[in-house]
């Protein structure tokens, strides 16, 4: 399932998506600055609880997402530990590499730790918007705090459009795997060099038609529509705001008190 | 039913940019309230000249006359005519462009410059048309092929036109889609009194939904006229590249080779059955005789 789908899903899909904007989006700047791994815990639990528990995700859907970004985590974090020097007193655990020694130390740990707890609550951050609100929505969301209209019906465009190339090169590729392309390596330059263009091609010719159907429907140069009448919950902004200060209140402990 | 010409073309004739001659000096008068074939093989010039009655193709040399006047190709004047001429287009996924059902079809209306009221209203009464309700809030690409071409159809029929053009509405779709939407179409039309062109390949479907057809070929028409008049001008319709209704051809059959002698003659199963059930009549008076 795409995360599309699960946004489509969601029991939270209808609550304002600038509501949920303001749920997400300042943690995660908390987080950045907090730099506490407590803190960081602490956002990933609540935005877990409030995409599985509120929004209805079910935990292996969720825990299979975030083992997406895992793999870049694990390695990204893994680079942050391991330092160089000359002196092997530095180390927790080393190896001798020519004249220097290659290991881990103990500050080395402690950073890869915040960074990766760190990362973890922004991801976390960022899939209850994505588990939550279709792009559609979110496109509207821009639209109505005035960011510029060219950019919003081009993000919305793009999305669309991005389903329709992605269907039509997996339809090519198998075309072209059925024909015993992408059995060796010279082969699979030269079908994937073929597939490129011949999406280009085709996206020019798509792009022509879309131009000609909107004329057609008198499309003068700025995309006009009417959202849904909106039945969107408003949830109590009151409540939010206490939940952020708390949150902004534990941000403040954590960097101060250094909890960890 | 008025019989007078919705909309007409004169000595249209229309020639892409590379010289491939589309349109070449087409006549043809559409008649309003009627439902036309427009027939022709592959490359003879039906989707250029619905692209001409929509003012999208501008012709090189002749004209499109709506309701007797010139069209008028001003900015305000195409804006008119797209509103009263609607297209559909072949592939829906290269009409649809927002990201959902209730959107798309908003949008020509939007266009349009009404209202919001106005606009909400008749999204929801288009949905309603269509049988989309449910899908309001689907995005685009989770739909089906019929789905997507529905809401294609839907977003359309929103602005109200009183000409619509189809171009292969039943293509890519299973046969209770196709015989749905045609049927649909037709129930439509004789409500709303509509002008409907259908640029088709569906050869079947013309004789069952279709009042008049047009046989086109290399951007030239054969011939246009009443559907019953279809089986007379077959030789036509075989030189385009075309085909009788496999109903017609088997009367065909019967009567040139097999020696059959039927009154009449028959495109549709009901037609047919009528012709057999005075075959069999006839057979049961000379049987007690």
């Amino acid at each position: 399932m795409t995360l599309d789908e699960h946004a489509a899903r969601s029991r939270l899909r209808d609550v304002a998506p600038g509501f949920k904007l303001l749920y997400a989006l300042p943690p995660m700047a908390m987080v950045l600055w907090a730099d506490s791994v407590l803190f960081s815990l602490l956002v990933f639990a609540l935005m877990s609880a409030a995409l599985m528990l509120k929004g209805g995700a079910r935990p292996t859907d969720y825990l299979r997402w975030l083992l997406l970004p895992a793999g870049f985590l694990v390695i990204g974090t893994a680079a942050a530990a391991v330092d160089a020097s000359a002196s092997p007193e530095a180390f927790v655990v080393s190896a001798p590499v020519g004249g220097a020694s290659i290991g881990i130390t103990s500050a080395g740990v402690e950073m890869a730790a915040h960074l990766c707890f760190r990362a973890l609550a922004l991801v976390s951050c960022l899939y209850f918007i994505a588990f939550t609100t279709p792009v559609a929505d979110l496109g509207r969301a821009m639209a109505s705090v005035g960011l510029p209209p060219l950019l919003v019906e081009m993000t919305l465009l793009v999305y669309r459009f991005v389903f329709l190339l992605f269907g039509t090169a997996s339809e090519m590729a198998t075309a072209q795997r059925s024909r015993l392309g992408y059995t060796g390596a010279a082969s699979s330059y030269r079908a994937l060099s073929a597939l490129a263009s011949n999406l280009f091609v085709f996206s020019a010719r798509r792009a022509e038609e879309l131009y000609v159907a909107m004329e057609c429907r008198g499309y003068d140069g700025s995309i006009r529509v009417l959202a849904p009448s909106s039945e969107a919950r408003q949830q109590s902004l009151a409540g939010l705001a206490l939940l952020e200060a708390a949150l902004l209140s534990a941000a403040i402990a954590t960097h101060s008190g250094r909890l960890f | 039913m008025s019989s007078s010409s919705m909309l007409k073309t004169e000595g249209l004739r229309f020639v892409w940019p590379d010289g491939t001659v589309a349109l070449d000096g087409v006549e043809l008068p559409i008649l309003a309230g009627q439902v036309t074939a427009l027939l022709g093989g592959n490359g003879a010039g039906k989707s250029s000249l619905l692209l001409s009655f929509n003012g999208i193709l501008r012709p090189c040399s002749g004209r499109v006359l709506l309701r007797g006047q010139p069209l008028d190709y001003s900015t305000r004047g195409l804006k008119n005519l797209r509103q009263e001429v609607g297209i559909v287009f072949q592939n829906p996924d290269a009409q649809l462009f927002a990201s959902s059902v209730y959107e798309d079809i908003s949008f020509g209306l939007c266009n349009l410059g009404l209202p919001e009221s106005v606009v909400r209203c008749r999204v929801e009464a288009a949905m309603e048309l269509v049988g989309l309700t449910k899908l309001v809030r689907k995005p685009l690409h989770h739909l089906s092929f019929g789905q997507k071409k529905r809401v294609a159809l839907g977003g359309v029929l929103a602005m109200e036109p009183s000409v619509l053009l189809l171009d292969e509405p039943t293509a890519g779709l299973d046969p209770k889609g196709a015989d749905g939407i045609m049927r649909f179409i037709r129930e439509l039309q004789r409500s709303s009194g509509m002008t409907v062109i259908i640029a088709t390949h569906d050869i079947e479907m013309v004789p069952l939904f279709c009042d008049r057809f047009c046989v086109m070929d290399r951007g030239r028409v054969l011939f246009e006229g009443e559907i019953a008049s279809m089986f007379e001008h077959r030789d036509l319709i075989r030189k385009a590249g075309l085909r009788l209704s496999r109903i017609a051809h088997l009367i065909e059959i019967l009567t040139t080779k097999d020696g059959f002698d039927l009154h009449g003659t028959a495109m549709t199963i009901s037609e047919a059955r009528k012709i057999l059930k005075l075959m069999k009549e006839k057979w049961e008076i000379n049987g007690t005789e």
